[in-house]
């Protein structure tokens, strides 16, 4: 009835014995205690439960754990480094991509993903890369703002990006 | 120097609890990322779904999948055996008669009973289980028995008093005696018009869809009740639950730390959280019951759908002679309000109008309070109608919206503090660049048609006591801010926090708020109707004031000056005369002795004989396709007047988020109920109920302001942001599609569908 | 929204999974879940058993080969639209993958899962109908190719057999043919409300043959060969006579967003569309 599941989040690995029904996000939630990561609709709509798994934004309410043993999941609590916010963090609070905050982790997650693979999206690049992400308060104009903000600190060198601080 | 001279002013003001708006601010007004920010992108904001407490259970509810049904027969045996099953709750037990009180502002209705055989709508509460995992639970469920007899039902408003409808409740379908007003003569008024419109409109059901959906976590510890709850209101939560659960006020702590969204849904006692309540009660554990994305779109709330017929005149010159709307509005299953004609007496000087709400029931989740309640729908059809009238004596819409714009309330005939509306316009279409955009149209071989609109609109709020806040200096400069505001996400904690440090003159990172939970926090109004600048920043800054009137007193005994001699900047005490020698708090000795200071304070009375209200204008472009009825909004430009803008980042982003989701209210947002069979809602979720994404909406988007430097509104200046930004989108945008195609939407939401339908009878009639 | 408990396997071989598919009645083989799992959380799908073919190593795979292209089934839609392979020789499959869900459903969601759920919306139909795709399965008793046109046999239903798992999908090279994908987005669930495929073969000016492939209008998808008749032959101005019979002898399905009588508006304006920007791109 159980599989013992060995998955690493944020760089630890967590070994638990679960129900191969639970959801990927559900695991992270209760087993690891890592609540970072919302549920909004449970129906891989939303986008509230992104995380990164083998480096690739997915939303975790559509995936089982099970799937996910053996594999590096990063949530939004693994993209800093101790009180070092990431620079996708630091974008959505400087410029206030953000209100309530709920759908917050999962536009960062997804934002993640696409300058991974695209280091200056343009605003309609960053618009279709956060469709599968609903926010209901704010409009989204901040969020783009927040994600080409990340982009500009992204693209200079780390030691420089300290410099300025 | 300047900023000496102004801390002297402030000095001068004797009376903490009646200040003078600032002149000069230097923390509030400024575009401050927010104080809780770090929480929120870090992911170690603890909402109430994210609680994990010792031992705790999880909860789930069964509901019922019709929406009019007795039920019959209950039988939860098999449930109660179910793994992890530690208790249930339903109609068979005492608790099942609770009677859920309704909110202050819904004054009377037929009793909610917790658990009613009688089910009026789809979801209606039936029984709920606590189990060990979610899981369990949620299995558990699914072995509940329930034998229904399903009941014809009521889907639709206009249906609700005809004869052989269904009955919701023995008072019948009317919810209150329609309410009516009426000024002037409307047929002197009509007859004076050159010209005369008439039109119905139709919105439709709106849900809120907050990405967080209701949750509540109860735990007992005794006879005293904690919940966390996300909610705008924990004392309404509390008062409520002590009044169901019959325990004394004093025993119930109501928690709401992190809220994720709101916009009116969380507001009131909801009954998962007094189910959360009494499983947690049974069986003395911890229970958390988070409810799904179909459950909060079935029974968290709604914006009502409403009927209604307008007939409007005008002179050539554009002033309106006579107004008549009435309106139809369908509340849901129980009371609360669908009313918008009422709305229309209070937005133009129109010496002639009648206006009548009208409000039944019908088998659906109920409504609850929906950012600008009443006049965003209110809004959809005056806001049309208005430029109908513009149309039809060739005027500009801007123009005629200035000639009707009033002098004081068209009601009461009561001056405003402040009312920019005029500046709104102007300031506002000239930005746009309306005059030109209204010329400039597509060529008629070209498919994609363009056109501009604009729509104009008010919000009266309102501050005042009783709220009180308390501010705490410590000797190291650092200060506790203590209140019961909750933050929805509209920065509330942010903008307060920036009040302290305004008056106090210490940095905003040493400032703690502590903040919505009964049990540490005073009482204080709840955050709704955009009151929450209204009340809290006047109380907040009368405790800091309060705080610093003290520091002075104690500084001026030590460094042997008056108090009015000395003046708080950067956490020092600093003499006016010497700005060079400032002293650390930690340097006042009676300070470190007193090991703080505590300020008090209230917001000062609302001013006498005048009404506050926010106003603005917006302006829409739009491109539809008459090959598939497509329609995409380009551009959206607002003008607000909010009295001071507190913080241009946070209220910059109401007015974004209010549009966009004015954006769903015209084009895409619909509750679909099945009318030829089951009357169950067809689209309870995301995959079918359309919420704008990033995608959808344009990457022009501008929030201009008017700052009318508001001294009478209340010691802040401001007058809130929250409700008024979604009132004006939705008919703008219809206005440009009016524009782009000559093709007047009456209905909410102008799906592709009903525009091909609409663009292709004009073609046939043509 | 919790599936009901089902027993999992997580074969290492292809051949150890078709054992398990073949030792349950009621097995059901998962790749990326993205079909599969919400069918499960609503408990329209409650099968005994998961045999998760995500760990089999050589599914995932994007190979050129003489007569064309093979994509192996656990290859996601991301992979299919990024897929340099595709667009260079035969872009249909990736052009249709773009507008598939959103991110971090293309992530997740394969090509095989999409296929072998026949979801009646989805947009690799209409492509591999246009396409003349070979779909491979394989089950104990070997390989079975099935060609597209006789893959789809319902909403929801194919040719695939219980014991069966869907492998790959083969597809020639389009060089030299306009060809695109046209999609109107349900505005919520992204899925298509009409999706056409095209490829169009030139002859000269004119045009020698047509394929299209249409999702979302019926209970499954289907080739309009109307469409495919009245364009033979001709020159690019038949497009739009051509594109009104795309919905011909189709019994069209409505919904509370589009009617079929909308939907059948939609189809003629879409693959009108579709044809004129297949033409365009031929030329360029």
């Amino acid at each position: 009835m159980t599989r013992n599941v060995a998955i690493t989040v944020n760089g630890t690995e967590r070994r638990a014995s679960v129900e191969p029904r639970l959801l990927l996000v559900h695991f992270l939630r209760e087993n690891a205690g890592l609540t970072g990561t919302h549920i909004g609709c449970e129906t891989s709509l939303c986008g509230a439960c992104t995380v990164l798994m083998d480096g690739r934004a997915v939303k975790s309410c559509t995936v089982l754990a099970v799937q996910a043993d053996g594999r590096q999941v990063t949530t939004v609590e693994g993209l800093a480094s101790g009180d070092q916010l990431h620079p996708i963090q630091e974008g959505f609070w400087e410029e206030h991509g953000l209100q309530c905050g709920f759908c917050t982790p999962g536009m960062i997650m997804c934002s993640h993903d696409l300058l991974g693979h695209n280091s200056n999206p343009s605003d309609g690049e960053i618009r279709e890369a956060l469709n599968g992400n609903i926010c209901r308060c704010t409009g989204y104009q901040n969020i783009v703002a927040a994600v080409k903000n990340a982009a500009r600190k992204m693209s200079k060198p780390i030691a420089a990006r300290a410099g300025a601080r | 120097m300047k900023q000496t001279e102004i801390s002297s002013e402030r000095n001068s003001s004797t009376d903490a609890q009646n200040l003078e708006p600032w002149t000069n601010p230097t923390v509030v007004g400024k575009p401050l990322p927010r104080v809780d920010g770090y929480e929120r992108v870090s992911g170690s904001a603890i909402y109430p779904a994210d609680l994990i407490l010792p031992d705790m259970l999880h909860a789930a509810i069964l509901r019922c999948p019709h929406p009019h049904a007795i039920v019959k027969n209950l039988n939860t045996e098999a449930a109660r055996k179910s793994p992890g099953v530690r208790a249930i709750v339903s109609s068979a037990d005492p608790e099942g008669k609770l009677v859920i009180p309704y909110p202050w502002w819904v004054p009377e209705g037929p009793p909610v009973l917790l658990f009613d055989q009688h089910c009026r709508y789809q979801g209606e509460e039936v029984a709920a289980l606590a189990a060990d995992t979610p899981y369990q639970a949620y299995d558990a469920l699914r072995l509940m028995k329930v034998e229904y007899e399903e009941l014809s039902h009521l889907l639709h408003a206009q249906d609700a008093l005809k004869p052989g409808q269904p009955l919701l409740h023995n008072t019948g379908n009317l919810v209150r005696r329609p309410d009516t007003y009426q000024r002037g003569d409307l047929a002197k008024g009509f007859g004076e018009a050159d010209v005369l419109v008439e039109e119905t409109y139709e919105t439709s059901c709106e849900i809120h869809a907050t990405v967080e959906t209701h949750v509540a976590v109860a735990r007992w510890e005794g006879e005293q009740l904690t919940v966390w709850v996300p909610t705008q209101a924990i004392y309404e939560e509390q008062k409520s639950l002590a009044a169901t659960l019959r325990l004394p006020v004093s025993s119930v702590r109501v928690i709401s730390q992190y809220v994720g969204g709101s916009f009116g849904c969380k507001a009131e006692l909801s009954k998962h959280t007094l189910i959360a309540a009494l499983l947690a009660r049974k069986t003395r554990r911890p229970v958390k019951l988070a409810l799904s994305r179909e459950e909060s779109f079935l029974c968290a709330g709604n914006r009502p759908p409403n009927v209604m017929c307008l007939k409007a005149g005008a002179k050539k010159d554009g002033s309106l002679t006579a107004l008549e709307f009435t309106n139809l509005g369908a509340v849901g299953a129980y009371a609360d309000w669908a009313d918008a004609a009422g709305w229309a007496a209070g937005s133009y000087a129109c010496p002639n109008i009648r206006t009548q709400d009208t409000e039944v029931y019908i088998n659906a989740g109920k409504a609850r309070a929906f950012r600008g309640p009443g006049a965003a729908q209110s809004a959809w059809a005056l806001e049309q109608m208005i430029d109908m009238l513009a149309d039809k004596i060739g005027m500009d819409p801007v123009e005629f919206r200035l000639k009707n714009v009033p002098a004081t309330h068209p009601r009461t005939g009561e001056p405003y503090t402040s009312i920019e509306l005029r500046e709104c316009l102007l300031k506002g279409a000239e930005a746009f660049g309306w005059t030109k955009a209204r010329v400039a149209r597509a060529s008629s071989s070209d498919p994609v048609k363009r056109g501009v609109g604009v729509a104009s609109c008010r919000w009266i709020t309102e501050g005042g006591p009783p709220t009180t806040v308390i501010v705490t200096l410590f000797p190291d400069g650092s200060a506790t801010l203590n209140m019961a505001a909750a933050d929805q996400g509209t920065g509330t904690k942010t903008i307060m926090a920036m009040v302290v440090a305004e008056e106090l003159g210490i940095p905003l990172q040493k400032i703690h708020v502590e903040h919505a939970d009964t049990g540490t926090t005073q009482y204080g109004k709840s955050g709704g109707g955009s009151h929450s600048v209204m009340v809290y920043a006047p109380a907040v800054r009368a405790a800091a004031a309060d705080v610093k009137r003290q520091l002075l007193e104690i500084a001026a005994g030590e460094l042997k000056r008056p108090a009015i001699e000395l003046s708080l900047k950067d956490g020092k005490i600093v003499p006016v005369r010497e700005p060079g020698q400032p002293k650390n708090l930690s340097e006042l000795k009676d300070l470190t002795r007193r090991e703080q200071i505590a300020g008090i304070g209230h917001p000062p009375p609302e001013p006498k004989g005048r009404l506050i209200a926010s106003f603005g204008a917006q302006f829409a472009e739009v491109e539809v396709n008459v090959h598939t009825g497509e329609i995409r909004v380009i551009r959206l430009l607002a003008c607000h007047d909010s009295g001071r803008v507190m913080n241009p980042l946070t209220h910059e982003s109401q007015i974004f988020g209010g549009m966009v989701m004015g954006i769903g209210f015209a084009l895409t947002e619909q509750r679909v109920l099945d009318d030829h069979q089951t009357g169950r809602m067809v689209n309870a979720n995301w995959h079918d109920y359309k919420i704008p994404t990033a995608k959808d909406v344009p990457f022009d988007q501008l929030c201009l302001t008017i700052d009318p430097k508001d001294a009478e509104c209340n010691s802040a200046g401001a007058k809130g942001v929250g409700e008024i930004g979604t009132v004006p989108t939705a008919p703008a945008i219809a206005n440009a599609v009016y524009h782009a195609t000559g093709i007047r939407v009456t209905q909410a939401p102008i799906s592709p569908m009903q525009m091909l339908a609409l663009l292709a009878a004009r073609r046939e009639a043509r | 929204m919790i599936p009901a408990n089902f027993d999992y396997e997580s074969p290492r071989t292809l051949s150890e999974a078709l054992d398990l598919l073949a030792s349950r009645e009621d097995a059901k083989v998962l790749a990326g879940g993205h079909s599969l799992l919400p069918a499960m959380k609503l408990r329209l799908a409650q099968p005994a058993m998961l045999v998760d073919i995500g760990r089999i190593g050589g599914l995932s795979y994007i190979k050129e080969f003489a007569d064309g292209i093979a994509i192996g089934t656990t290859t996601t839609h991301a992979e299919v639209a990024a897929s340099e392979a595709l667009l260079r020789n035969s872009p249909l499959l990736a052009l249709a993958a773009a507008q598939i869900g959103d991110i971090q459903v293309r992530n997740r969601g394969t090509i095989g899962g999409s296929l072998a759920q026949a979801h009646p919306a989805a947009d690799y139909p209409a492509a591999v109908l246009a396409l003349d795709a070979e779909i491979v399965a394989h089950s104990r008793s070997g390989e079975r190719v099935i060609p597209a046109a006789q893959f789809f046999t319902g909403m929801f239903s194919t040719a695939l057999r219980n014991d069966e798992i869907l492998t790959e999908v083969r597809i020639s090279r389009t060089t030299g043919e306009g060809v695109t994908y046209k999609k109107f987005h349900h505005p919520a669930s992204g899925y298509a409300v009409v999706g056409v495929a095209v490829r169009l073969k030139f002859s000269g000016s004119n045009i020698d043959s047509a394929a299209v492939g249409i999702t979302g209008v019926a209970d499954l998808a289907y080739r309009a060969s109307a469409v495919e008749i009245a364009l033979r032959g001709k020159p690019v101005s038949a497009i739009a006579d051509a594109a009104a019979r795309a919905a011909n002898g189709v019994d069209i399905i409505g919904d509370y967003f589009a009617s079929a009588e909308y939907r059948q508006h939609l189809v003629t304006v879409m693959t009108r569309r579709a044809l004129e920007e297949a033409a365009a791109s031929r030329r360029k």
